[in-house]
């Protein structure tokens, strides 16, 4: 696949108390050299209702990349790349993402559990169009 | 990251025999300079004393005599008020320069770096707001493409309307994306029922609604906390030593 051409629109999920993340993962990618806007991440503080989750961590999570992914839907991108604040990228990440071959149904996909030389815990992706995020099948990983 | 360049303007006013504002403002430019704050900050001030002595970069201190004798309570807020709406009439010249222009009232100060807050792409104006919703005028962003057009349509309010009314009229009936600052990250530190917690977490601390002794008090022990740390008694050691 061609990580530019399938990601256009990329987003790093932090809160905004945590500006050591922030500030590690602004050094990350710059040095691995791709451009990731920052995505405010829905802090557990505020959770009041579980909603079925057994933490509110895990609760807010969720909803921050449900938000993500409609802000994302909003500005009209096909996929977008959600990385969280604390991923370690592989210094050839996008070299490695290049060599992937994804079904053409995909729908959503998680790269840490595909290759573990990605060093990408914590990088999910997500197509957007047409109809619902994440309709089409899963892939890398997930069963 | 992409640097977003902004303006940021406060003022000053101290009634005689007062310096509270003052020292408001020395905390709050020692808070956003010590936070890298990107772009130029503008205090007008009535007291002659500089903030500081010796120039800080990107900072510019103008005298502001008001057109009377200050005194608290109503006639500081109204004093304030056409001050406000002087300054901003000020800014428009120079408002497309920057990506934001922020107005503020010296009780504000950082407690982390601001860039994070900015990174709005859809916003006109970024608002914090009071336990009824209400816009808090002590903080406000306005883009500065759009900085003319709000100061044009402010400057049509009576001046004895109250700043907020202006305000809020404004910006909520003008058609513009008002966006609230990110939740969590501007804490207003005298409102009922914040805690520590909340105001150790924010990035920036708005002092309004608790006594200026107090606004003061509050200000120069966070910045004391956050410039100096202290983490092991050291610098108590010195100040007994």
């Amino acid at each position: 696949m061609d990580f530019e051409k399938e990601f256009p629109l990329r987003y790093y999920l932090n809160l905004g108390r945590r500006e050591d993340r922030r500030t590690e993962m602004e050094w990350m990618l710059e040095q691995t050299g791709i451009r990731v806007e920052r995505f405010p991440a829905v802090d557990a503080r505020f959770v009041r209702n579980l909603r079925g989750y057994d933490e509110k961590g895990r609760y807010a999570l969720a909803l921050t990349i449900r938000l993500a992914i409609r802000r994302a839907k909003q500005t009209g991108a096909t996929s977008v790349l959600l990385l969280e604040d604390d991923a370690v990228l592989h210094p050839n990440f996008v070299e490695l993402v290049n060599q992937i071959e994804l079904p053409g149904d995909w729908g959503l996909g998680d790269f840490s559990s595909r290759v573990s030389a990605l060093q990408a815990p914590g990088a999910l992706f997500a197509r957007i169009s047409p109809g619902d995020p994440g309709s089409g099948r899963p892939c890398l990983g997930h069963p | 990251m992409e640097e977003v360049l902004k303006l940021f303007a406060s003022i000053a006013l101290d009634p005689p025999g007062s310096r509270i504002a003052r020292q408001l403002a020395k905390v709050q430019v020692s808070s956003l300079l010590r936070t890298l704050f990107p772009g130029d900050l503008v205090v007008w001030r009535n007291f002659p004393e500089p903030l500081y002595p010796v120039e800080r970069k990107g900072l510019h201190e103008m005298d502001f005599q008001p057109d009377r004798v200050l005194q608290t309570g109503s006639d500081l807020a109204e004093v304030l008020r056409r001050a406000r709406m002087q300054q901003a009439a000020s800014l428009v010249e120079h408002a497309e320069r920057y990506e934001w222009v922020i107005l503020a009232d010296p009780g504000v100060m950082a407690l982390r770096n601001w860039d994070h807050l900015f990174e709005n792409k859809e916003g006109d104006v970024l608002v914090v707001r009071d336990e009824k919703r209400w816009i808090d005028p002590s903080l406000l962003a306005i883009r500065g493409r759009i900085f003319e057009t709000l100061v044009r349509r402010l400057e049509g309010f009576e001046v004895s309307q109250a700043w907020a009314d202006a305000l809020n009229t404004t910006i909520e009936t003008e058609g513009l994306q008002v966006e609230d600052f990110e939740r969590g990250e501007v804490v207003r530190v005298f409102e009922e029922g914040v805690g520590f917690p909340a105001v150790l977490n924010a990035s920036v601390v708005l002092f309004k609604g608790g006594a200026p002794e107090n606004q003061a008090k509050v200000a120069f022990a966070l910045h004391m906390m956050k410039t100096f740390g202290d983490r092991d008694g050291l610098f108590l050691d010195l100040l007994e030593s």
